[in-house]
C-alpha cells in the first residue's frame, strides 16, 4: 500500500472512531434523558396517588368523625351504653386516622398545621365527652348535656370539619396540579424517547453512509491500483517485447560481427600473405638484380605488409579477447606479477630494469586475462622509459571501499594529458612508430578486459615526467559482464 | 612412394608453398589438387584419380576454405572412413579463428598451423611440418581392409 493510501485509511479510521465516540454520547444522552424522563413521570404518579391517599384518610377521618359525634348523642340521649364503647372504638380510630394524615402531609407545612389543630379540637371534643361521661355516670341516666355544651360541641364539629374540607380542598388543587406535572412528564418522556430514537436512527443512517462511502472509496482505490498493475504489467510486456528485439537485432549484428571478423581474417589476411610472400621471394631470388632505390622499395613494401598483417592480427585478438567468455578463480596477483617480470626482464636483456612491486592481494577474475592486462602494462613500462638509462618501474595496489586501485607507475617519456581520453582507444598511438613500436591495440585490451571485469581504467603523467596506469578490479566477487 | 597430399586452393599459396620447400627432398612426392571434392577423389582413388597407384599419402596438408567441399568436410570424410582415417591431417589456414580451431581438432585433425606473413617464417613453418611428418614421424599402417 503506498502512503498516501495509508494517509487516507488513517484519515478514515480517524473519523469513524470521532463518529462512532459522537454517536455513543448521544446514544447515553439520550438513555440518560430518557430515564430520568421515566423517573419524573413515576415520581408524579407516586405524588398523585399520594394525593389520593390524603383525600382518602381525610374522607375517612370525617366519615369517622360524623360517626362518633352520632354515637356520643346516642349515648348521651337514648343512654345506650354499646354507644359509648363504640364512641371510644371511634376515637379511637380518628386518633389513628389523624396520625395516618399527620403522617401522610409531613412534607406540606400548611396541611400539618390543619392536622395539627384537627388535632388539638379532637382532643378537646374527646375530653369534653369523656368529662360529660363521667358527670352522667354521677349524675344518673337522666343528665344531658346544655345548651352551652351542645353549642361547644357543634363548635368543635365544624372545626373538624372545617379543617378536614380544607384539607381535601388542598389536595384536591395539589391532585390537579400533579396530574398536570404527570402529563406534562409523560409528553416530555415520550419526546425525548421519540428524539432518542431518532437520532439513533439518524446515527446509524450516517455511519452507513459513512462505511458506505469508506467502503467505495476503497474499492475505488483497489480498482485503480489493479488499473495501475495491469497498466504497468502491459507496460513491462512492452519493453520486454523492445528488448528482446533489441537482443535479436544485437544478436544478428554479433553474427555479422563474427563474420566480418572471419573474413577480415581469412581472406584479407590471404592476399596480405602473398603481398609479404612474394615481396620476400622477390628479394630472396632477384634482390641482387634491384638497384638501391628499388631494394628500399622492396624493404617498404615488405614491412608495410607485415605490419598491415600485425594490426590485422592485433584486431582479430581484441575481437576474439571481447568475446571469449570470462573464467572466475581467486587469482594470486603477487605470483602473476612476479613471473611477467622475471620474462620481461629475460625478454630485454639490454635494459637495465629496476622493480618495485608492493604486497599485492588476490582477486576475483580471468587469470589469463588478467595476465595480459599486466603483460602490457608492464611490457609498455620498459617500452616508454626505454630511453632511460635505467628504467624504474613501480607497482603498487590501494584499497578503496568497494575495490582495488592498482598501478604501474614508470620514469618514461609519458604522455600529454590533453591526449589521455585516446590513450585507451584501439590502434592510437601518442608516439610515432619510429620512437616506439606497437599497434595501439595494448591498452585497449587491457581496457576491455578490466572493464568486462567491473574494473575502471585510467591514467596520469606529464610529459618527460614518466606515467602512472592505473586499473581497478572489485574486491568481492561478481556476476562477469556479458560480452558484446 | 611416400606422397604428401596438398590441398590449396590458391594458386599464390601453392607457388609459395613450393618454393618454400624447393630445397627439400619430398617436393618431389608432394601432389597438389585445388579444392575439397579433387581430394576425396584422390584420397578415395575416385573420378580423375581411379588410375593412381594405391596407397595412401604419408600426410595430408589442408586448407579450410576450399571451393565445392570445404575443408571441415573433407576432414569430417577423412576421418570417418576406416580407410582413411589414419591419415595424419594438418590445417594449414590463414584463420586463427577460435571456431575453426575447434572444430577441426574435435573432428580429429592432428595439427593446426596458421600461414604465417612472411615468407621466411612461412618457409620455415612448412619446413618443420615438412621433416617432421615425413621423417621424424613413423606413418601409420596401411589398413588391412584397404586391398
Amino acid at each position: 500500500m503506498s502512503d498516501k493510501m495509508k494517509t487516507q485509511m488513517n484519515r478514515f479510521d480517524g473519523r469513524i472512531g470521532i463518529a462512532f465516540a459522537l454517536l455513543f454520547g448521544l446514544l447515553l444522552g439520550n438513555a440518560f434523558l430518557a430515564n430520568r424522563s421515566i423517573q419524573g413521570l413515576i415520581e408524579g404518579q407516586k405524588w398523585v396517588a399520594h394525593t389520593w391517599e390524603v383525600r382518602m384518610a381525610v374522607r375517612n377521618t370525617q366519615a369517622r368523625s360524623a360517626k362518633s359525634v352520632a354515637d356520643a348523642r346516642g349515648y348521651f340521649y337514648l343512654n345506650e351504653p354499646t354507644f359509648l364503647a363504640h364512641w371510644r372504638e371511634d376515637r379511637k380510630i380518628i386518633n389513628q386516622n389523624i396520625d395516618e394524615l399527620d403522617a401522610l402531609v409531613r412534607d406540606n407545612p400548611k396541611q400539618k398545621a390543619i392536622v395539627g389543630n384537627i388535632r388539638s379540637t379532637v382532643e378537646k371534643q374527646t375530653q369534653m365527652v369523656e368529662g360529660n361521661v363521667r358527670l352522667k355516670a354521677k349524675i344518673g341516666v337522666r343528665w344531658k348535656p346544655d345548651k352551652a355544651q351542645l353549642a361547644q360541641s357543634l363548635s368543635y364539629i365544624g372545626a373538624i370539619a372545617t379543617g378536614l374540607s380544607e384539607m381535601d380542598a388542598e389536595e384536591s388543587r395539589l391532585a390537579a396540579l400533579r396530574n398536570r406535572q404527570a402529563r406534562d412528564n409523560e409528553s416530555r418522556a415520550r419526546l425525548t424517547l421519540f428524539g432518542a430514537t431518532m437520532t439513533a436512527c439518524l446515527a446509524l443512517v450516517a455511519t452507513f453512509w459513512l462505511l458506505r462511502r469508506m467502503l467505495l472509496v476503497r474499492v475505488q482505490k483497489e480498482q485503480e491500483t489493479q488499473r495501475a498493475n495491469v497498466e504497468l504489467e502491459s507496460r513491462v510486456a512492452e519493453r520486454t517485447e523492445s528488448l528482446q528485439s533489441a537482443n535479436v537485432r544485437l544478436h544478428t549484428a554479433n553474427q555479422e560481427l563474427e563474420a566480418f571478423t572471419y573474413t577480415v581474417s581469412h581472406d584479407l589476411r590471404a592476399p596480405l600473405r602473398h603481398v609479404v610472400g612474394f615481396a620476400d621471394l622477390l628479394d630472396k631470388k632477384s634482390g641482387a638484380l634491384l638497384d638501391v632505390p628499388g631494394k628500399r622499395y622492396l624493404a617498404t613494401i615488405r614491412e608495410a605488409g607485415r605490419r598491415a598483417g600485425q594490426l590485422i592480427d592485433d584486431l582479430l585478438s581484441f575481437s576474439r579477447m571481447s568475446r571469449a567468455e570470462l573464467s572466475q578463480s581467486l587469482v594470486a596477483m603477487p605470483q602473476l606479477v612476479k613471473s611477467i617480470c622475471t620474462e620481461l626482464t629475460s625478454e630485454n636483456p639490454d635494459r637495465e630494469i629496476r622493480w618495485d612491486i608492493a604486497a599485492l592481494p588476490e582477486v576475483w577474475g580471468d587469470g589469463a586475462m588478467l595476465r595480459l592486462v599486466w603483460w602490457n602494462l608492464l611490457e609498455n613500462a620498459i617500452k616508454y622509459s626505454s630511453k632511460e638509462a635505467i628504467s624504474q618501474i613501480q607497482v603498487g595496489v590501494d584499497k578503496k571501499e568497494t575495490e582495488w586501485e592498482f598501478f604501474v607507475k614508470d620514469n618514461g617519456v609519458g604522455f600529454d594529458m590533453a591526449h589521455v581520453d585516446k590513450l585507451f582507444g584501439v590502434f592510437q598511438r601518442l608516439h610515432d612508430f619510429e620512437a616506439f613500436e606497437g599497434t595501439g591495440i595494448g591498452l585497449a585490451n587491457v581496457r576491455r578486459i578490466v572493464e568486462r571485469h567491473g574494473g575502471r581504467t585510467w591514467a596520469e603523467s606529464e610529459l618527460g615526467q614518466g606515467a602512472t596506469f592505473y586499473f581497478s578490479l572489485p574486491i568481492e566477487r561478481r556476476e562477469v559482464t556479458e560480452t558484446l | 612412394m611416400k606422397t604428401v597430399l596438398l590441398v590449396e586452393d590458391s594458386k599464390n599459396d601453392v607457388e609459395l608453398a613450393l618454393e618454400a620447400l624447393a630445397e627439400e627432398d619430398f617436393v618431389e612426392n608432394i601432389i597438389v589438387v585445388g579444392d575439397g571434392q579433387q581430394a576425396l577423389e584422390f584420397l578415395l582413388r575416385a573420378g580423375p584419380h581411379a588410375e593412381r597407384e594405391p596407397g595412401n599419402p604419408i600426410l595430408v596438408v589442408l586448407d579450410l576454405k576450399l571451393p565445392r567441399v570445404d575443408g571441415l568436410e573433407v576432414l569430417r570424410q577423412v576421418k570417418s572412413d576406416p580407410r582413411l582415417k589414419n591419415i595424419p591431417i594438418v590445417m594449414l589456414t590463414s584463420s586463427r579463428e577460435e571456431a575453426d580451431l575447434k572444430a577441426s581438432y574435435s573432428l580429429g585433425a592432428n595439427a593446426f598451423v596458421v600461414k604465417p606473413v612472411g615468407f621466411e617464417e612461412y618457409t620455415q613453418a612448412l619446413q618443420a611440418l615438412g621433416s617432421f611428418w615425413t621423417t621424424v614421424n613413423e606413418p601409420p599402417p596401411e589398413p588391412t581392409t584397404d586391398t
